[in-house]
């Protein structure tokens, strides 16, 4: 049984069809790869799942039906999301982005924050130290006082990253964690992202376009084309499926599917 | 409820409180000694400036949670002064009460207004949401014309001091000290607020809304909040700003204040409250210094008319050359300054 489950889900802009009777789910502990060429509808399932579109079709969390509700409210059910690119708060420094993500965890009422009463300031300080943690976790401590708008873009990501684990999701989505990436970050991040897994033991969906990640730590891959599933199973398997290797890679590189290719479509960029 | 490794039952809140105190500390226990021992070498004239400069902190504190934090743009801020200072007048005329009522009735006042003229910002941003809360302003002005037509203070209504605790606030001690505490109070309130989660959730919609709202900020809610409490502040400052001329007058209220305000947070260094403070010594100076100027250059007829036309084009002036060469304001003119004289040894004293 899945926890996270789209049926039938389907997007149109205008008389662009977006995407085209989606099905997929998620079990808790797994980590869902969903890989495709630009343009194939990935970011627009997970502004479908966290409510910033209204698709058709249906979508459910553990038997609640997420369609129709208001994007915080999807939040505070617990699926937090990372973004293509990043979306922090370029005022705030990084122990501020992430206790951002603590909204719905923190009670005091307007009047103890305005006094900043004993109750708000213990409240304060146990949340800062769970912050504080994942800062420890993610080894941004030495970062964390800085102004998140001057540090570089990988470094930007992972703190987005750690903003969502911040949160103590639920359900975590992804979006392509791993661009704008190093390769030494790139590994740092697969590190975190399955050590996330193991600790978490949640539903975890994962946009990716590097396929040695992928196909590393990856328990199930769902591939998608102009809006359409086209596959749907591990990672060895679907990497090997042709009509897979020609949409996501190109008739021309066939033989050189498998684990060392990464190489998209094309290199656009699509944004909330 | 926590599976995170990190999570909360591991962790106890650090229970160690350091018991030196922050340069930081130091400056700000510092300044408030100063403002404290001021009056005793101050001339009634200057404890009138400082007055002006708390009621205007008070108000630019508002603006600043409202326009540099949670992003909203308003012209209306002049229009809730007013608000507040029509509620206090028309409260004391009609039924005499006192400041137990009529401040608590004017917050309320500017609160309910505040709702009303923020619903728009669901909907508008950056320049169209100006217009429409310069529509609040123009309203304000006309209940208040209105009102004083009506009851015949077609000039104006008339403030006795306000009594607090039996004590009549009347001369320029009395309310320097007063409207210190005021200020600083709310500065106090607006700093806790911005350390919480409502400041961080403004930061938040102000940065993105899409993002926010995925983070589980309920944006609209707390644009409106946001609208709420600092019409509620504004509004205030209005109400005491009658009781200190003791005099109410729709006159005092023009569309070019709203345009004051906005330069004390553009001055001061937009997102920053020391700025907003520092914006409202500074926009509250500058008649006081082009009269001095005027004054002190000869062959300048000095009158009213010329006084008050240089301090437009001077306000004028000022903000085109902070937009353009300082955005961060004075707080970032403060912070370059205090960073080259930073000895590299004080650095390492903060962890």
């Amino acid at each position: 049984m899945y926890d996270l489950e789209l049926k039938d889900v389907e997007l149109h802009f205008g008389g662009l069809v977006v995407l085209n009777r989606v099905s997929l789910g998620v079990r808790s502990g797994e980590l869902l790869a969903l890989i495709g060429p630009n343009g194939a509808g990935k970011t627009s399932i997970f502004n479908c799942i966290s409510g910033l579109y209204r698709p058709s079709g249906q979508i459910h969390f553990l038997g609640t039906s997420l369609i129709g509700k208001k994007p915080s409210a999807i939040a505070e059910m617990g699926i937090g999301r990372t973004f293509q690119h990043a979306e922090l708060i370029p005022r705030m420094n990084a122990r501020e982005n992430l206790f951002v993500a603590r909204h719905n965890h923190l009670k005091a009422t307007l009047a103890e924050q305005w006094f900043r009463l004993p109750s708000a300031r213990r409240e304060e300080a146990e949340h800062l130290a769970v912050v504080n943690d994942v800062l420890e976790m993610l080894s941004l401590t030495h970062l964390a006082h800085l102004p998140v708008g001057g540090l570089p873009f990988g470094i930007q990501k992972i703190i987005g990253f750690g903003r969502a684990l911040v949160a103590e999701p639920k359900v975590l989505l992804m979006d392509e964690p791993s661009a704008g990436l190093t390769q030494e970050e790139r590994e740092e991040l697969a590190y975190h992202i399955d050590a996330a897994k193991k600790q978490l033991g949640i539903p975890m969906l994962w946009i990716e376009h590097d396929m040695e990640m992928v196909a590393a730590i990856a328990d199930r891959i769902h591939v998608l084309d102009y809006g359409r599933s086209i596959g749907d199973g591990p990672p060895d398997e679907v990497l090997d499926n042709p009509e897979v290797v020609r949409a996501y890679l190109g008739t021309t590189q066939l033989t050189q599917a498998g684990a060392d290719v990464a190489a998209p479509r094309e290199e656009g960029v699509t944004t909330v | 409820m926590s599976n995170i490794e990190t999570g909360i039952g591991k962790m106890t809140p650090a229970t160690t409180r350091r018991k030196r105190l922050s340069q930081n500390q130091v400056a700000w226990i510092g300044l408030i000694v100063l403002l404290v021992l001021l009056p005793t070498s101050a001339t009634p004239f200057h404890l009138d400036i400082a007055s002006q400069i708390f009621i205007a902190g008070i108000g630019a504190l508002a603006l600043m949670v409202l326009t540099g934090i949670a992003g909203q743009i308003s012209l209306g801020h002049s229009g809730l002064m007013a608000a507040g200072a029509f509620t206090t007048g028309i409260l004391y005329k009609e039924t005499g009460a006192g400041i137990w009522i009529t401040l608590p009735a004017s917050v309320v006042a500017g609160a309910v207004i505040g709702l009303i003229f923020g619903l728009p910002s669901l909907r508008l941003r950056g320049i169209y949401l100006a217009m429409s809360t310069l529509a609040l302003h123009f309203l304000v002005i006309y209940l208040g014309g209105e009102y004083e037509f009506a009851s015949g203070a077609s000039t104006g209504i008339f403030l006795d001091p306000p009594v607090v605790f039996g004590f009549e606030i009347y001369d320029g001690y009395a309310w320097y000290y007063v409207l210190l505490a005021l200020v600083a109070g709310t500065y106090w309130g607006c700093r806790n607020l911005l350390n919480s989660k409502t400041g961080r959730a403004w930061e938040a919609l102000h940065a993105n809304e899409t993002a926010a709202e995925a983070l589980g900020v309920q944006v609209a809610n707390y644009k409106l909040l946001a609208f709420v409490i600092t019409s509620g502040i504004a509004s205030f400052s209005g109400a005491l700003f009658a009781y200190y001329q003791n005099f109410v007058s729709v006159e005092a209220f023009t569309l070019f204040l709203s345009i004051q305000y906005i330069a004390m947070i553009i001055i001061g260094g937009m997102g920053s409250l020391p700025g907003a403070l520092l914006g409202a010594v500074f926009v509250t100076l500058v008649p006081y210094f082009v009269e001095w100027l005027m004054e002190a250059v000869p062959y300048i007829g000095l009158d009213i008319t010329t006084v008050s036309s240089a301090s437009y084009a001077a306000f004028g002036l000022l903000m085109i050359l902070f937009l353009v060469f300082e955005p961060s304001g004075l707080t970032g003119i403060w912070k370059r300054l205090v960073g080259q004289f930073a000895s590299p040894s004080k650095r390492e004293d903060t962890p």
